[in-house]
């Protein structure tokens, strides 16, 4: 039976009329004014990293997209992820080797590197031609997107983030009789809570603090301090800053001096800290689902101790597409429902992401755990993004050895920095 | 001479030869085309790499040995290369030693379920992932709550810094590959030793010699003959 396009109308506005006609039965959402025709043929391919259960989520979202593009495919990779530099390099490998994907997901932290190599195009156009996207991206924070754009141009858009923040055991405080920390609290206040919480001995030892050892957990004291470990225009170290001086040494002085951590070399502060052998421990809430799925429940957060300022970091990842792509209509379709409302939640509720959107911020699954939950997302509002300079690999490689020689007290902090600030100009210059 | 070379040259090429001689060739080509591709072809752009300046987006320029002298003005180069050279001496002879000791303890009289239990032990590690190598002796080696420095405190030893010292984290490297790998050498060992005729052991001891005398030499010869061509 045949059926013209005004039989067809008539006859969905009756059946909508009688309300039978339900989103169900439209599967196909037509497709937005100046997006591409919904017949339109293609494969998509990612650049994507996540865990299974974040990949299901994407998969979902690109399961939604092909119900309003039949006949497009998505080969959604999920790239193995043991460091952002690593993960950028692979990228960089995979484009040059002719293999460039439609959509890719990229930290903050590879984004300037991105750029800089043109593995990314602006999306302010496809976003400003399209008034779904934009409604969307407005409920964004700006933080977020400031992030993602260089030069005035938005290469990503923001797909979760995390924000550093201190959580700490409530059991532990409650049997020591130490209220726990304000929300101002400063680093001399942190030093003394976690001298009182640094009791026992041998295998009962507790200790006030366990100390991340990476670049993203030491930069809430680069922050606090009132210091960057990059020039403000991203093209320089600033590593001989005397702040970022006064930082190492104040790690040191955690495990050295107060003896309140201990040596962070091959420690597991997070399992540890669920163990209960740490009162506190710096993260974002990337643990908070395993420590809960494991049981441990008793620890709250709170925002980072200050010095000379409040401003803690975050990082964020983003969605962006390829300027090589055939389809980068397409690939920007397809990235509104990564970006939904639909898929932020399910992600979030996975466990891994502060979610882009205040909305899914302040839902029940959000706010389970811990008790002061809206911290996470909160402290977007005094934070900064992690360093991420074009140089993000050499400044991550050698700032790890710095903090690495300066904890194991092969050199002192002063040596140590000296030495890490003219390595990494060096680097710069040679380009 | 001339005429002894034409005649082998006309041989060669003589209708009989020239078959055997494209049958070989074709034998070997899959090798040699094999080689070509992924050993001298990556080894030749190598060394012409090595001679440009290349981010893989841009063009490749020359820049003559430019960086040669970057890597020789790097002041880490000869302590890598030196630690590299530490590693490789007593993390091979620990592997081998080790491993020859093993072998030849295992080859002796003993109820066969206890040498294989034994033999499974000592292999077992070789088939651990090396990053779960990792974190499983990062925390033995922990110096504040690792679980080595705490049976070292029960006996009153002070904690040693296994990982956060210069000195010691290539040590605790080296014990962590002896660790892991010693069970593959003992098993090269134990095939030399298994593959010696008991011929030559009774001959040794109708000879009247020990244990400790060339009887005892001998499986230790054969093991460590086949252990310095196998080592892992």
């Amino acid at each position: 039976m045949s059926m013209n396009r005004r039989d067809f109308l008539t006859k969905a506005t009756t059946l909508a009329a009688a309300g039978v006609l339900t989103p169900a039965m439209f599967p196909a959402k037509a497709a937005q004014a100046g997006a591409p025709a919904n017949d339109t043929a293609a494969q998509l391919t990612t650049y994507n990293w996540g865990n299974p259960s974040e990949a299901k989520a994407y998969g979902e979202a690109f399961e939604r997209f092909r119900k309003i593009y039949p006949n497009v495919t998505v080969q959604d990779n999920i790239a193995p992820i043991s460091s952002w530099s690593d993960y950028a390099d692979k990228l960089v490998t995979q484009i040059a080797g002719g293999n460039p994907p439609d959509i890719i997901n990229i930290a903050v932290e590879g984004l300037r590197l991105a750029v800089e190599k043109q593995l990314l195009m602006p999306l302010d156009e496809l976003i400003a031609a399209d008034p779904e996207a934009k409604v969307l991206v407005d409920k964004i924070p700006a933080k977020l997107k400031d992030a993602l754009t260089v030069d005035g141009k938005l290469y990503e858009i923001p797909n979760g983030g995390q924000t550093m923040v201190i959580h700490y055991n409530t059991r532990i405080f409650k049997e020591a009789g130490v209220e726990p920390p304000k929300p101002d609290w400063t680093w001399d206040d942190f030093v003394a809570i976690a001298k009182k919480l640094t009791t026992g001995e041998g295998d009962k030892k507790i200790y006030g603090y366990g100390l991340p050892w990476f670049n993203f957990a030491i930069h809430p004291w680069y922050l606090t301090n009132g210091t960057y470990p990059v020039t403000a225009d991203f093209k320089h170290s600033n590593l001989n800053d005397p702040k970022i001086r006064e930082v190492a040494e104040f790690i040191h002085a955690l495990v050295y001096e107060h003896g309140v951590s201990p040596d962070p070399i091959g420690l597991n502060v997070y399992d540890q800290f669920a163990a209960g052998r740490f009162a506190m421990v710096g993260a974002g809430r990337w643990p908070v689902t395993g420590w809960v799925a494991n049981g441990f429940t008793d620890f709250d957060i709170v925002p980072w101790p200050r010095k000379a300022s409040a401003e803690t970091v975050f990082g964020c990842g983003g969605w962006g597409i390829s300027p090589q792509s055939k389809n980068p209509e397409l690939a920007f379709q397809a990235i509104k429902q990564l970006i939904s409302l639909e898929t932020v939640t399910a992600l979030m509720e996975i466990g891994q992401q502060i979610p882009i959107y205040e909305e899914a911020a302040r839902k029940e699954s959000f706010l389970s755990a811990p008790k002061s939950a809206p911290v996470f997302f909160d402290a977007l509002e005094t934070a900064k993004p992690v360093a991420a300079p074009a140089f993000f690999n050499a400044l991550d490689r050698i700032l790890g050895r710095t903090f690495d020689q300066i904890i194991t007290e092969e050199l002192t902090a002063e040596e140590a920095l000296a030495a890490a600030h003219e390595e990494l100009e060096a680097e710069i210059q040679r380009g | 001479m001339t005429s002894i070379a034409n005649d082998a040259a006309a041989g060669w090429f003589s209708p009989q030869n020239r078959k055997e001689t494209i049958a070989g060739l074709l034998f070997i080509a899959p090798a040699l085309i094999g080689f070509a591709v992924f050993v001298a072809g990556p080894m030749a752009a190598t060394v012409v790499l090595s001679l440009m300046k290349y981010d893989l987006f841009s063009n490749p320029s020359f820049v003559g040995l430019a960086n040669f002298e970057a890597m020789l003005d790097d002041r880490r180069l000869w302590k890598v290369l030196g630690n590299t050279a530490f590693f490789a001496v007593f993390a091979v002879a620990g592997n081998v030693g080790l491993g020859v000791v093993l072998a030849v303890l295992l080859n002796r009289n003993m109820s066969k379920t206890v040498q294989y239990a034994y033999r499974a032990a000592y292999f077992f590690p070789s088939l651990v992932g090396l990053i779960f190598v990792a974190v499983i002796w990062q925390f033995l080696f922990q110096r504040d709550i690792g679980v080595i420095n705490y049976y070292l405190g029960l006996v009153g030893i002070e904690p040693v810094r296994w990982l956060s010292s210069a000195r010691n984290a290539l040590w605790s490297v080296i014990i962590l590959d002896i660790w892991k790998n010693v069970g593959f050498a003992m098993l090269i060992a134990t095939a030399g030793l298994q593959s010696i005729s008991k011929d030559y052991y009774d001959a040794a001891r109708v000879d009247g010699s020990s244990s400790r005398g060339p009887s005892g030499r001998l499986p230790c010869r054969s093991c460590l003959r086949r252990s310095f061509s196998c080592s892992p």
